[in-house]
């Protein structure tokens, strides 16, 4: 069954320039791309740009993935970048950052019944939260991926994947609330005035 | 006091070890804000657990297995296999394609062409192309505010555009708006943006339309085997207009 073909065997039938090969990894991988890049930019159509994106430039770079890490750990780490790439690119188009800077744009979800107002809320608050922590935790608490592997993607040690998480939850957790999206203030201080700088 | 950053989040996942697990327990006792923050983490982790997983839109990573068609063949001189499944209906064609300019833009000028009407939207409606346009490896762009592609579309587009070349004959009714060569530039920049095209891939139509509802350049290209030989397939590229991302392909053989 090429299914149960190990991803490494399957990338190098692919840099063979076996085209079968490729559409069983993108098969195989499409789902989690698509997932991580709808959680990172909040919107179909990004997600799907970023999708194309990050396979394109797996197809483009196959032949330099070397198998240190493994296959799945360098997908991730494609598809971060380019959801950090779109990311950017938006910021700057001139024509999307009218009105509001700060209110990330609503969400256009998917009429999918899964959609409940509970993860429309929840996905909204994560635009909220600094791209770097929302990396961090769509990685881990959605995605499920264990510290190690995250930091391996990002590329951070994991001690700072673990601080960011924290802050990452917390950020969140304040922005569903409808509070200030606060973080922990370097000197320690529980007071406000000391968090507002 | 400093706080066990690096351990809260640990700490909330439960995966600390018992030593370190005591450790925040002692700082928790003492520390108003850790508490908190370790309540509203909690919270947090259970509802991004909770976020489902979404389906993949249907049609995602097609343009990627396109392109990866696409690598594979130029390595292996450009042999398509399998890609000759595009049936589509010529008469629906013909009520979709206002214009065609089969231009041969490869043939050795360099000439920009002039624009019709100085940047503007001059509409010619009567006005086919000059010969110079044609031959100058410019070719114009054509507005279709109203054309809304989609995969059916443009196989159909595939289809019509490999009918005319095939016919090897350089006709057009334009109502089209001729924009400014920088425009039409920027526009065939876009599609070439994302990789993909070759040196053997000559430019002969550029449409700004939708695609699927959403703001798109439509390229179409003559492709031959390899440099120096006559075109044998239609390849057309969609590509969003605000960030020069595929939207999809098609392809069509002469």
């Amino acid at each position: 069954m090429p299914s149960e073909e190990r991803d490494e065997d399957l990338v190098r039938r692919a840099v063979d320039g076996d085209r079968a090969a490729f559409g069983i990894i993108v098969e195989r991988h499409e789902r989690r791309v698509y997932n991580l890049a709808l959680r990172m930019t909040g919107r179909e159509e990004d997600a799907r740009d970023a999708t194309q994106d990050a396979f394109l430039t797996a197809l483009r770079k196959l032949a330099s993935f070397r198998g240190e890490a493994a296959f799945t750990t360098w997908m991730h780490r494609v598809t971060v970048n380019a959801c950090y790439d779109l990311l950017r690119k938006r910021s700057r188009a001139p024509l999307l950052s009218i009105g509001d800077d700060h209110e990330p744009e609503p969400p256009a979800w998917p009429d999918h019944a899964e959609a409940t107002d509970l993860s429309i809320d929840v996905q909204r608050a994560l635009l909220a939260v600094p791209e770097d922590y929302r990396v961090v935790m769509i990685l881990h608490d959605v995605q499920d991926l264990p510290y190690e592997e995250v930091a391996a993607i990002v590329g951070i040690p994991v001690g700072t994947v673990k601080s960011r998480l924290h802050r990452g939850r917390v950020a969140l957790a304040r922005a569903l609330r409808g509070g200030p999206e606060r973080e922990r203030p370097e000197p320690a201080g529980p007071s406000d005035e000391a968090r507002s700088r | 006091m400093t706080h066990p950053e690096e351990h809260l989040s640990g700490y909330v996942d439960g995966t600390l070890a018992t030593d370190e697990r005591a450790e925040v327990d002692a700082h928790l006792a003492t520390c108003a804000t850790c508490r908190e923050e370790i309540e509203l983490a909690t919270g947090a982790v259970t509802m991004l657990r909770e976020l489902p997983e979404v389906p993949v839109p249907f049609g995602t990573t097609r343009p990627v297995m396109a392109e990866a068609g696409k690598e594979r063949t130029s390595r292996a001189r450009r042999s398509w296999g399998g890609r000759t499944q595009w049936a589509a209906g010529l008469a629906a064609a013909a009520a979709l394609v206002a214009v065609v300019v089969v231009a041969l833009p490869r043939l050795g000028r360099e000439a920009r062409t002039e624009s019709a009407g100085g940047g503007g939207v001059a509409a010619a409606p009567t006005r086919a192309p000059s010969m110079e346009a044609a031959l100058s490896g410019a070719v114009p762009l054509e507005i279709q505010p109203n054309a809304d592609f989609d995969a059916m579309k443009l196989e159909r587009l595939a289809d019509s555009s490999a009918l005319r070349a095939g016919s090897d004959t350089a006709l057009a009714q334009p109502s089209v708006k001729d924009l400014s060569g920088a425009q039409a530039e920027g526009a065939a920049a876009c599609l070439a943006k994302p990789g993909g095209l070759t040196s053997e891939d000559r430019l002969v139509r550029l449409i700004q339309a939708t695609f699927q509802g959403r703001p798109a350049y439509v390229g179409v290209y003559l492709e031959s085997p390899s440099a120096g030989q006559p075109a044998d397939r239609i390849v057309i590229w969609v590509v969003a207009r605000q960030n020069c991302s595929i939207l999809s392909f098609s392809s069509k053989r002469l």
